[in-house]
């Protein structure tokens, strides 16, 4: 149980982080802001998936 | 001159010709047997069975392709963030067989993975932490020394700036 508590805690800091490195580099024109967060959404989605199908497994 | 850019570029060179070793090594390693790589994924209980023949011939695939961008410095970023998903994945099937009480080995660099009678999971989490802040750093950074990203996708620099005083001149003079 600890161990979903932790994973879903440290996944939601780094998707956090990510809002703020994606808006870091449209601040600083490093990329297409749609290229950027279609990045993000691909991360993203593969982060949610990791942590449904990590927990799932760990609590059954 | 040497600049803060310049040294971050120089140890960006060094973390990502280190991590990129890695990763090839890592697949290299794995790449040539299949069959034990499926059976150490399996060892893991995490991916639903029917994908594991898929994800072990896809994963050394990836590796090697990662590694080899990763050392000549093309798609840096890009390599680098789906580096560090992958040894975030890796680090989560590791602290999850862990939290399971199970009892194998990590299969990293081949090997078919197993039941392991003194697995190292705390080991395995520490190196994959260290390699994942390499990542993170290739990421931040933005730009690495003897990078293909510099030569084929040059940034930063204006056209105004490569307008030099001869050009100019040159130019004004076929005017006149």
């Amino acid at each position: 149980m600890w161990y979903v508590v932790g994973l879903v805690a440290v996944s939601v800091a780094v998707l956090a982080l990510g809002v703020w490195f994606v808006r870091r580099e449209i601040r600083d024109e490093v990329s297409p802001a749609p290229l950027l967060w279609a990045g993000y959404a691909v991360v993203a989605a593969f982060v949610v998936f990791g942590v449904l199908r990590t927990s799932w497994v760990v609590l059954s | 001159m040497r600049t803060r850019a310049d040294l971050l570029g120089w140890i960006g060179l060094a973390g990502r010709v280190y991590l990129g070793f890695v990763f090839l090594a890592a697949g290299l390693a794995k790449l040539p047997e299949p069959a034990m790589t499926e059976q150490a994924v399996r060892g893991y209980q995490l991916l639903p069975w029917q994908l594991a023949p898929a994800y072990a011939i896809a994963m050394p695939i990836a590796e090697v392709v990662l590694g080899a961008l990763l050392i000549l410095g093309l798609f840096t970023r890009t390599a680098a963030v789906a580096t560090a998903l992958g040894l975030c994945s890796f680090i989560v099937g590791i602290t999850a067989a862990w939290a399971r009480g199970l009892n194998i080995e990590c299969g990293c660099f081949g090997g078919g993975g197993g039941a392991s009678a003194d697995p190292t999971y705390l080991a395995d989490t520490l190196r994959d932490l260290g390699w994942l802040a390499i990542a993170v750093y290739l990421i931040l950074v933005r730009r690495t020394k003897l990078a293909l990203d510099d030569l084929l996708f040059r940034r930063g620099t204006p056209p105004e700036a490569d307008y030099s005083e001869s050009s100019k001149k040159t130019e004004l003079g076929s005017s006149t």
